[in-house]
């Protein structure tokens, strides 16, 4: 905590007893603070207030100078004027930044920095049942998931209205489930894992590399370190036969050493086929997934370590109880997906009260995926990525800061395609440098600017400059706004392959290039006491530009699936607003709208970008009662229309529309929680949409496409599971 | 939903028509209650200890302010409930609740 002048003191004339003063410490609505501590400077000993707020101290002739402090608030410095005898000091609390924090603890809060972004903490993420982390964004109307592919059940988070790949996902702040690992990667963080999501939209900071588009999503998992030492467990089951276990558990070793252990088991136990189309809706999916982290906390250094293993197999295709009698030779799909992980993070703190430390970040991951799909189409892809990172951080003074550090990333693909007998081989070699420097004028102002420069062993060398401004006029009233470029690298085989469950030939051009955008917001946000209650209202929009991209083309050759390098515009521009309200103690409703245009260039002929809905809406409801016993948690989500690829023509007609229609979900929750368990029972799609055809011209195997998927193809779900968690200690 | 708040309205009615004995205790906590976490510490030990039907802390005056049935609990109950966690307390007033 920086130490801070006094804002306001008043002082008023009282009687004078003796060289003693009397006073009283109040908070800025003029409540007492009880137990502030008071003390004269250059002395160690002082006072404290009593249940009114009220001190006396005694004085010499040369004490001139009260420091008052009080935890939460900003210390205080008041020269002391003698010929009064009473005084009246008003302190103010150093959260002045963002009202988030209210009463109850909301459980998304908008981080104070630069960026705009928002942490989702595990009291929101429990508002669902909140399986996976493909699943944790349900009660959030930033983030969009959707499926990818009915058969193989690929699911992708999209954000400023784009791809999740132009998101970067962060594991602990290293990224993670990049190329190979992506397609499926949401399933790979089981819900009970999490601590919080942090989703910042927009550019990002260049700390992290040079890849992040749309923004970031940084992933933390449940601490070795915090502060109880527990054991939790969950259970879970839904009416579409899943069924889900998780285990975590930590220990203190000792005063600095401390371990974690968490693991994960889930499997569908039907293949059920709701819609009578002869094919399972959900793919049966088997997964382990296991990890153990280190933590080592001392004031000089902290080091901590992670490994796990995900082993998963998915199955799809042809139901087993089906009247179609399809052959499945030509539709199953059977892949097998293992993956490995282990990161080591080491910081050596050289000087706390300024920030100073050094780190070094080292991540290895190694992902193999073994796919079989109908027709005798095979892929197998392995990346191996290894990553290492140097930054030192210091503050030189309270307003100016700086962050330095180089990096590298190395990528090594394999394939083996069904289409080409040799395997395929892509090597990228990345190393970086970078340099942000930060100013801040605490509470008010911070200017942030970041360069970094990396040199790909594909495609050279590249500057990425980054940028955020924010400002807080007022209190409760926040502007920012950033500006920044990002890269990446594409790889079409390992990135798409669940397109590989569909029968259309796919073409990739030769050379692909690299994707390079940029990306522009602005936001507002406002929060004030309306009613005594909290209310907050943020407004925001996002422009990304496509100078170069690889996109996936289904317009300039219906019934093909192209991927290309973009000739001609390629753009996205959102704007949202979201409201909050307390609108009873314990009742919390928001509300939020999305307007979303995007649009791609194919073949030159600039369009709506398929599967893109044009906005989204969203309502929720929660409440939580005064003893926190029961929690009732209900979601409307609206989900706007979009254009569809261009439809192949089959004996003059077009073998499926051209749009598809808006449509309504609800999810609810109900919430019991005791001392150690909480057990919810909910319900998910209640409305029971359905996508009618979520299987393109599945009679017949030329143009079988299960990929053209904007909505749900299973009906509502209703589920109910059990968190036990035990404090050991 | 609306039928969903009749109900609490119903329950929340029902558990105040059948208290007969609520009494309401003011504690002074030591050590100092800091932040939001500490109000969180105390609240998460004291919502499910028996008889306790309404939690009010504040930081600012350093005070518990805990609403009981009692013919649930009493006071050293509850004051030894909030001890499991580190805190000793001063009672300040204990007093029954009017309800008219």
């Amino acid at each position: 905590m920086k130490y801070k002048l006094s804002i306001l003191c008043i002082l008023f004339p009282v009687f004078a007893y003796g060289a003693k003063l009397n006073g009283v410490v109040l908070s800025e609505d003029g409540e007492p603070l009880v137990g502030a501590s008071v003390r004269w400077e250059n002395r160690t000993t002082g006072t404290t207030t009593d249940i009114d707020g009220k001190f006396v101290i005694a004085y010499n002739t040369d004490d001139k100078t009260l420091i008052t402090s009080y935890v939460g608030y900003n210390n205080d410095t008041t020269l002391v004027d003698f010929s009064e005898k009473s005084i009246i000091i008003k302190l103010f609390p150093y959260i002045l930044d963002e009202v988030t924090v209210t009463t109850r603890g909301r459980g998304v809060v908008k981080v104070s920095g630069a960026e705009n972004s928002m942490l989702i903490g595990q009291q929101e993420l429990f508002k669902a049942a909140c399986c996976n982390l493909g699943e944790s964004f349900t009660t959030n109307p930033s983030v969009d998931v959707s499926y990818d592919d009915a058969a193989t059940g690929a699911k992708q988070i999209k954000l400023l209205g784009l791809s999740g790949a132009y998101v970067q996902m962060l594991t602990e702040n290293i990224p993670a489930f990049r190329g190979a690992a992506h397609p499926y990667s949401l399933g790979y963080v089981p819900g009970p894992w999490m601590q919080s999501i942090q989703v910042s939209k927009g550019s990002s900071s260049v700390k992290n590399g040079y890849e992040s588009i749309t923004g970031q999503i940084n992933i933390e998992y449940l601490k070795p370190q915090a502060e109880d030492e527990t054991i939790g467990a969950n259970f879970y089951g839904d009416s579409k036969a899943k069924f889900e276990a998780n285990l975590d558990g930590n220990i203190h070793l000792n005063k600095t050493l401390s371990t974690a252990f968490l693991a994960h088991y889930e499997d569908r136990y039907t293949s059920h086929d709701g819609n009578d189309d002869g094919f399972i809706d959900m793919p049966d999916i088997k997964q382990f997934n296991i990890a153990n982290r280190w933590g080592y906390f001392s004031s000089k250094r902290i080091t901590q370590a992670f490994v796990s293993v995900i082993d998963e197999n998915r199955k799809s295709g042809v139901s087993s109880h089906a009247t179609h009698h399809l052959d499945p030779q030509k539709y199953d799909a059977d892949l097998h997906t293992s993956d490995v992980n282990a990161w080591v993070k080491n910081a050596w703190i050289i000087d706390s009260d300024k920030n100073t430390n050094i780190a070094i970040i080292g991540n290895f991951s190694r992902h193999l995926f073994d796919g079989k799909y109908g027709d005798g189409r095979t892929l197998y892809t392995g990346q191996t990525n290894a990553y290492g990172q140097l930054l030192f951080e210091t503050d030189f003074d309270e307003h100016n800061s700086i962050s330095a550090g180089a990096s590298i990333v190395y990528d090594y693909y394999h394939h083996n395609l069904y289409l080409s007998p040799a395997p395929l081989k892509d090597r990228e070699t990345t190393p970086g440098a970078y340099a942000q420097y930060t100013y801040k004028i605490a509470d008010k102002f911070v200017a942030m600017a970041g360069l970094r420069y990396d040199y790909s062993g594909i495609y050279g060398g590249f500057f990425t400059p980054r940028a955020h401004l924010k400002w807080t006029p007022l209190y409760g009233l926040t502007f920012r706004a950033s500006a920044g470029k990002g890269y990446r690298t594409v790889n079409p085989w390992a990135e798409y392959n669940y397109l590989l469950s569909s029968s259309l030939p796919i073409i990739v051009e030769e050379t692909l290039r690299q994707e390079k955008a940029w990306n522009y917001g602005i936001s507002a946000s406002y929060s004030l006491s309306l009613f005594d209650r909290p209310l907050s209202l943020s407004t925001e929009y996002y422009y990304t530009d496509f100078d170069s991209q690889v996109i996936l083309d289904r317009d300039s050759y219906p019934g093909q699936i192209y991927i290309s390098n973009l000739c001609g515009q390629s753009y996205s521009h959102t704007f949202q607003i979201d409201l909050n309200y307390e609108l009873l103690e314990g009742l919390t409703f928001a509300a939020a709208y999305r307007r979303n245009d995007v649009k791609e260039s194919y073949d030159g002929v600039k369009m709506d970008k398929s599967l893109t809905p044009k906005y989204k809406g969203l309502l929720s409801l929660s409440y939580l009662t005064p003893l926190e016993h029961w929690q009732f948690d209900a979601t409307l989500q609206l989900n706007g229309s979009g254009r569809l690829p261009t439809a192949p023509v089959v004996n003059d007609i077009k073998i499926y529309e051209e749009s598809y229609p808006s449509f309504v979900q609800l999810s609810a929750q109900i919430t019991r929680h005791f001392r150690h368990l909480s057990v919810y029972v909910g319900g998910e799609n209640l409305t029971n949409y359905k996508q009618k055809n979520p299987i393109i011209n599945l009679t017949s195997v030329s143009y079988y496409d299960p990929t053209l998927i904007w909505g749900p193809v299973d009906g509502a779900m209703v589920y109910a599971g059990v968190r036990l968690k035990f404090n050991y200690r | 939903m609306k039928r969903l708040f009749l109900i609490m309205a119903i329950l929340t009615v029902s558990i105040a028509a059948s208290a007969r004995d609520l009494y309401t205790v003011t504690y002074k906590v030591q050590p100092q209650m800091h932040c939001e976490n500490c109000k969180k510490k105390i609240k998460d030990q004291l919502k499910f200890e028996k008889g306790v039907r309404a939690i009010n802390i504040s930081i600012k005056e350093q005070t518990v302010k805990l609403t009981y049935d009692a013919d649930k609990t009493d006071t050293q109950k509850l004051s030894e409930s909030l001890k499991k966690i580190g805190y000793k307390t001063t009672e300040i007033e204990n007093k029954k609740l009017n309800l008219k």
